[in-house]
């Protein structure tokens, strides 16, 4: 299939899923003209819808990256979430010790122990793979809900705040680590800068650095790669670390904007993240809008449900079935792809 | 004599990457009943895809055909195989746990009551198919034991119990040794006496003069001559087929080497209890082309990875200018000097959806002056892309283009213009021209008539006789796993010696002799 018609095609199907959360709110609401407007409209009717939905795409953009840089290696990280939590707990933590420390020494410290949260899960997970070959989108899956309970333990047990006026959640991040806000009410903050620029060093880093290259050609044929000198291995390692870091990171700035503190139940910013690469097909300049249109949909689920008659129930099954439809689309591309690369082999030795 | 088959305005149009390729424009083309027909052409003149058409496996976009005079419709290859005609693929399409019989049948199987399969039926059938042909072969062994040859004979005894009376036969020699090919010929002189019409498609000019009756040139999807083969010479077969005369190939002259390059003593290496390479010792001097001549499949490719450092070797050791490399990985080997053109192009030797420049990139991207801190430096990337597509007349209009788009010799071109540019001291070579075309076969032979001429070192597996005998100094065989001849290329050897040793029929009979006499 051509590009264009590839492009057209795919902004048809994300049409659909429109299409698909207008026939659910039809069926679902008494007055499904409120509705609708709320959905499509609300995130773009104030400051605050508008903040908020930005806010909520800054760890669903860096999420996004982490993901496409283990999916370009063609590694499966499928244990995202996990990593995002572990790093969201040890980022919360390192910044509960660190209370009445500078500003500017703790907040990298902050985003170092989350990077290192989300790289120890990579870690255990390479770590199986080269010892016993235990296939990485299978270990990191089960480990990441391994890793659930333990930060569920830990957040219900020693971590527990007992004042907290949240349920169930660690310690709140002190006031003096909290990134300035950008548009008064929302919650949107300085977050977003990182992440942005993280998209930006991340598309160049992989585009024209040598590990990039090397990420690559792992990823596109680990064959040729290996036989043109690349330690596939360590390669692919590499980009596990590097994804479950990024991950941790992408759930601290959620601590950070959001939430401010761990709570005993999950995002699923991981997930998204993982969804927003397989739709940007793992470039990260694609990312930022992706997961700007996921936020947008959330944000749009939450004004509905807020103003309107729809239950967040609802918000979700429109959620899915859009993701499912878009996920769907993708992993057309993805198999046509694959075919139209076995086709193109065929063709190179004769026709 | 009545014309059998005619095709006639064939037109085939490929859609890839938003380009048009015109595989096909206006073919005519007929064969007499009852004739050996060549298709002569280099790879993509269009040959396969009009046969392809032919046997129902694509559709024309224009044109019509017509067999004894009757309009057919071609659907798709069911009914192809229906109205009589039948193809020997290039690559057979066969399954190799299924036993010669069921192969056969499969597809169409005499079936008793109740659906089950009638053996007796099947049987009887498979011994008809290779009565016909005068084949003896063991119709219960598994497809997977048996010999290329036998495969291929296989894939005959099943268009002949499709009743097929025409067969389509694609490249059929590519896959065989010496030997296998005598008995090739012959079947095929079998088959035209039993009243079957026959196409021969070929790139290969001596097979064609040798076994067909007429023969059809195409040359860029056009037909450029048709006509009896006894009115063409050799030359002028090459000339129609490329467009242009060719120079004479350039002979090796004959030299003395230098020092010793690679030394591989006692080298094994396997996947574990299996051995591919079993015990091989071998050197190869500075300026020396050392042939290693086998059926493929015998271990040559394990070899040759073994040596570049992709296989580990469970014992023996490797010398390589004095230095150890045994354990070293690719890398190191490759900034020692060595270089490795391998079987796989397009799966090992590049990278289809990576650029013509990322390909050439691979085995620099550690150096100056393309790495600088970690980052690559684009304007080094496409000076080298623009100066080695120039130097290597690699056919891409533009170095970002990707390489999987390119025909397979300019691929091969790609890859032989990186391993030769870095000043390498031994180049492992493997198949190196297999499916290619004359004017990519010439430019790849010459290239390394060149380098040997420079002093490097080459090893060059090929399952090509010929190829190995004419660009040799040194011929060894190796046969399952391991090196059972090692000839000086010196006029004495010939592609039957060379082709018993291949088969092992040469080590029985020196067995024998070696035992008459006492030794």
């Amino acid at each position: 299939m051509q590009q264009k018609k590839r492009t057209l095609f795919q902004l048809l199907v994300i049409l659909s899923g429109l299409v698909m959360a207008l026939i659910v709110i039809l069926l679902c609401s008494d007055e499904p003209a409120l509705a609708l407007r709320y959905f499509f409209i609300g995130p773009f009717s104030s400051t605050y819808f508008l903040g908020d939905m930005l806010n909520n795409a800054v760890p669903l953009i860096i999420c996004g990256l982490a993901a496409s840089i283990s999916f370009t290696a063609s590694v499966w990280n499928l244990g995202l979430e996990g990593m995002v939590y572990f790093g969201m707990l040890t980022g919360t933590i390192t910044a509960a010790a660190l209370d009445g420390v500078s500003a500017v020494i703790a907040i990298p410290l902050m985003f170092l122990a989350a990077f290192l949260g989300g790289a120890v899960l990579s870690a255990l997970c390479s770590f199986l793979y080269s010892k016993f070959h235990l296939d990485i989108m299978m270990s990191s899956l089960m480990l990441a809900n391994v890793i659930f309970y333990l930060v569920f333990l830990l957040i219900e047990g020693p971590l527990r705040d007992a004042d907290s006026e949240q349920g169930v959640t660690t310690k709140a991040i002190p006031e003096a680590f909290r990134f300035g806000k950008l548009l008064s009410s929302s919650d949107l903050n300085t977050t977003i800068f990182i992440a942005l620029a993280l998209a930006v060093f991340i598309y160049f880093a992989l585009k024209h650095s040598r590990l990039g290259y090397e990420i690559r050609m792992t990823g596109l044929n680990a064959s040729f790669a290996r036989y043109g000198g690349i330690n596939t291995g360590l390669i692919a390692i590499i980009a596990m670390l590097i994804s479950g870091g990024l991950g941790g990171v992408g759930g601290l700035t959620y601590v950070l904007g959001t939430s401010f503190r761990v709570r005993n139940q999950l995002c699923g910013i991981g997930w998204s993240g993982l969804s927003i690469a397989m739709i940007s097909r793992n470039n990260p300049a694609l990312v930022v809008p992706v997961a700007i249109f996921f936020a947008y949909l959330t944000e749009g689920a939450q004004c509905a449900a807020l103003f309107a008659d729809i239950t967040p129930d609802v918000s979700q099954i429109i959620q899915g079935a859009i993701l499912l439809l878009v996920t769907g689309e993708a992993m057309i591309n993805f198999l046509e792809n694959r075919r139209g690369n076995r086709k193109l082999s065929v063709k190179g030795v004769s026709r | 004599m009545e014309k059998y088959l005619e095709m006639s305005g064939i037109e085939k149009t490929y859609h890839s990457f938003g380009r048009e390729i015109r595989a096909l424009k206006g073919v005519d083309f007929s064969v007499n009943k009852g004739s050996v027909h060549g298709l002569l052409g280099e790879n993509g003149a269009g040959k396969s895809t009009l046969m392809k058409i032919l046997a129902g496996v694509e559709a024309a976009n224009n044109g019509s055909i017509k067999l004894s005079g009757k309009m057919l419709h071609m659907k798709n290859a069911h009914a192809a195989s229906q109205y009589g005609i039948g193809m020997v693929h290039q690559h057979f399409s066969l399954l190799d746990d299924y036993t010669v019989i069921q192969n056969v049948v499969l597809g169409m199987e005499p079936v008793k009551a109740l659906g089950l399969l009638d053996e007796k039926k099947a049987k009887q059938a498979a011994l008809d198919a290779a009565n016909l042909c005068g084949f003896s072969i063991p119709l219960d062994k598994r497809v997977s034991e048996l010999p290329m040859g036998d495969k291929q004979k296989v894939e005959i005894m099943r268009a002949l119990y499709t009743k097929a009376e025409l067969l389509i036969f694609d490249e059929p020699t590519s896959v065989l040794v010496e030997q296998e090919i005598k008995g090739l010929l012959d079947t095929i002189r079998n088959l035209k006496n039993a009243g079957k019409t026959i196409v021969y498609i070929s790139h290969k000019v001596e097979e064609v003069l040798n076994i067909t009756d007429e023969v059809t040139v195409l040359r860029d999807g056009e037909k450029v001559f048709s006509g009896e083969t006894n009115t063409l010479s050799a030359d002028e077969m090459v000339r129609l087929m490329v467009g242009t005369s060719l120079a004479p190939e350039s002979k090796r002259d004959r030299k003395g080497f230098g020092e010793c390059v690679l030394e591989v003593k006692n080298l094994k290496s396997g996947l574990g209890d299996k051995l591919f390479v079993k015990d091989v010792s071998l050197s190869v001097k500075k300026g020396e082309i050392l042939g290693i001549a086998g059926i493929s499949g015998n271990g040559q490719q394990e070899l040759l990875d073994a040596l570049f450092g992709l296989r580990p070797a469970k014992s023996g050791n490797i010398t390589f200018l004095k230095n150890d490399i045994t354990d070293l990985p690719p890398i190191a080997r490759r900034n020692l000097g060595i270089g490795y053109i391998p079987e796989d192009r397009v799966h090992v030797g590049s990278c289809a959806e990576a650029s013509v420049e990322e390909n050439l990139l691979i085995d620099r991207r550690h150096k100056a002056p393309f790495n600088r801190r970690g980052w690559l430096s684009n304007k080094e990337t496409e000076k080298l892309g623009k100066d080695l597509i120039k130097r290597f007349s690699i056919k891409v209009a533009d170095g970002k283009d990707n390489i999987g788009g390119l025909s397979g010799g300019h691929i091969q071109r790609t890859i032989l213009a990186r391993e030769l540019s870095c000043e390498p001291k031994l180049i492992l070579a493997a198949e190196v021209t297999m499916g290619l075309d004359v004017l990519s076969t010439r430019y790849i032979h010459e290239e390394l008539l060149t380098l040997r001429k420079e002093g490097v070192a080459i090893i060059l597996v090929s399952s090509n006789i010929n190829e190995i005998l004419s660009l040799s100094d040194r011929v060894a065989v190796m046969r399952e796993g391991e090196i059972v001849a090692d000839l000086p290329n010196d006029g004495s050897l010939d592609s039957q010696l060379i082709g018993a040793h291949m088969l092992g029929i040469q080590n029985k009979q020196k067995d024998a002799v070696s035992y008459g006499g006492g030794v």
